[in-house]
């Protein structure tokens, strides 16, 4: 019975490109699309020969294709750079397959895919994301010598006796200004980091990361007291993450004691593992002035978002966009909203979901 | 009595307020290498050798880990304190034979500190500070 498909019509009218040969590199048929995308006609088309329409590397590749395909085989996803008749590359991508007449090979029949476009623009993302990290590391390393030399000074001012008690506080404003440059630039090399080559999860105490982290953030504000409460202890609750986690604690953490106006801060943190989830959900609350609804959302700009406003790196600061990228790149979540519902102004609660690091369902933990 | 110390930085800068940093403290600044080559050869011409090494990484022609195992090779009670901006090489530094890794910027106390700890010897009496 007759094919109720005319394969030919379907050859000669589809997108991708359809290149026949004989085994010995002769070309025998190429459909619509090869010659509209390689400019010639097709009594051109029928004079050409593999080593003409290929680069040198993918004509030796080729030949190989051709070497293993007489031999029955098929080849999928060969990439090959054909030259046009004007002299471009193409960069296409194919599948091919033997042509058997009367039980024998007789030539190599493939359909290729034009991927010069993703490739281009692949390359070229490699290359700027190369070009950047170059830069970025080349100035973060020497925006850090900088402020060595400027801590210094001012370290070295401080130390001189003949300093005003006016002028000392000019210059610990300095310093801490310093610090405050450090930091940042430490933020943007682990966003950085963490979009580019993230480190991989591992096992770590939730309990372990919290309570260091909070020892820490206390020692930052030496007016200020931490009232942490939760019923979290240690060893009590996993999660995959890595060493990043404690990053996202001080953002959390740092926010609470840099907003809220009182002597003693309160933070409430309250852990329970989500049943039927692979989740742990982490809220941490806090009673300061709360983030608006405007807000909520931008408080969280990645770091693509933020490279258009430059008033959310000076102004905002980046330590809720690093922590909204550890989180997502541990597959959590993270969001914020109002301590008590619908009022802003009474503190904010920011909900993690963590992936829990032990298997199977369980209640509170 | 202080700690001798060897810097070695390919900032000129540092150089600078680093030996201003020490000799506040009473220490005194032995020799300046700014990269690795020449502090492997200038660690030999000290004499008596140097207490301290404060080594920087990011050098020309050799940089600090290379710098580190080839002065420990010679001598391996060297106390070489890592003093760098790139982070990513602190594991390195310490399995090269480093007693510490110092992120820059570090703090004055911290320096002294480490110095106290790495030639306390040296360290007789305490730094202003």
């Amino acid at each position: 019975m007759d094919s109720p498909i005319d394969f030919r019509a379907l050859v000669e009218s589809a997108s991708d490109l359809v290149l026949v040969v004989s085994l010995d590199g002769n070309v025998e048929y190429v459909n619509r699309a090869w010659l509209d995308a390689m400019g010639y006609t097709p009594d051109e088309a029928m004079a050409l020969t593999v080593d003409e329409i290929m680069t040198p590397d993918s004509s030796e590749a080729y030949w190989e294709a051709i070497q293993a395909i007489r031999g029955g085989a098929t080849m999928m996803s060969l990439d090959v750079r054909m030259l046009t008749k004007s002299g471009e590359v193409l960069i296409l991508e194919g599948n091919l397959f033997p042509r058997v007449e009367e039980g024998q090979v007789v030539g190599v029949q493939g359909i290729y895919h034009d991927i010069s476009a993703r490739r281009l623009a692949e390359e070229e993302a490699r290359r700027s994301h190369a070009r950047t990290e170059f830069l970025l590391d080349l100035m973060t390393h020497d925006l850090m010598n900088i402020n060595q030399e400027v801590l210094s000074t001012f370290e070295l001012l401080l130390r001189h006796g003949g300093l005003t008690d006016d002028m000392r506080v000019i210059v610990r404003e300095g310093v801490a200004e310093v610090d405050r440059a450090t930091k940042l630039i430490g933020k943007m090399k682990k966003l950085i980091h963490i979009e580019t080559s993230p480190p991989v999860p591992k096992v770590l105490d939730l309990g372990d990361v919290l309570f260091s982290v909070a020892a820490e953030i206390e020692s930052e504000f030496p007016d200020k007291t931490l009232d942490l409460r939760t019923e979290l202890q240690r060893g009590q609750v996993t999660v995959l993450a890595d060493e990043y986690l404690s990053d996202v604690f001080r953002g959390l953490l740092h926010n609470s004691m840099k907003y809220d106006p009182s002597d003693t801060v309160r933070v409430d943190v309250n852990v329970r593992r989500m049943p039927r989830t692979p989740f742990v959900r982490v809220e941490v609350s806090d009673y300061g002035p709360g983030i608006a609804d405007e807000r909520k959302e931008s408080v969280f700009a990645r770091l693509s978002d933020i490279t258009d406003r430059k008033e959310s790196v000076l102004g905002l600061g980046i330590g809720l966009a690093l922590v909204r990228t550890i989180v997502e790149h541990y597959g959590g979540q993270i969001h914020v909203e109002d301590r008590v519902p619908g009022d802003h102004t009474k503190g904010a609660r920011f909900v993690l979901l963590l992936r829990t690091a032990t298997t199977g369902a369980g209640g509170t933990q | 009595m202080m700690a001798r110390v060897f810097i070695v930085d390919d900032d000129r800068f540092i150089h600078k307020v680093l030996e201003r940093i020490l000799s506040f403290a009473g220490h005194t600044v032995v020799g300046h290498a700014y990269n690795g080559k020449e502090a492997v050869e200038q660690f030999l011409q000290i004499r008596p050798p140097p207490d301290i090494v404060l080594m920087d990484h990011r050098m020309p022609l050799m940089n600090g880990l290379d710098a580190t195992r080839e002065i420990l090779q010679m001598n391996p009670s060297a106390a070489i304190i890592f003093v760098s901006a790139d982070e990513t090489v602190s594991e390195e530094a310490t399995e090269a034979g480093a007693k510490c890794f110092l992120t820059k910027p570090i703090r004055s106390n911290t320096l002294f500190d480490v110095i106290r700890k790495y030639a306390p010897e040296a360290v007789t009496e305490a730094a202003p500070g």
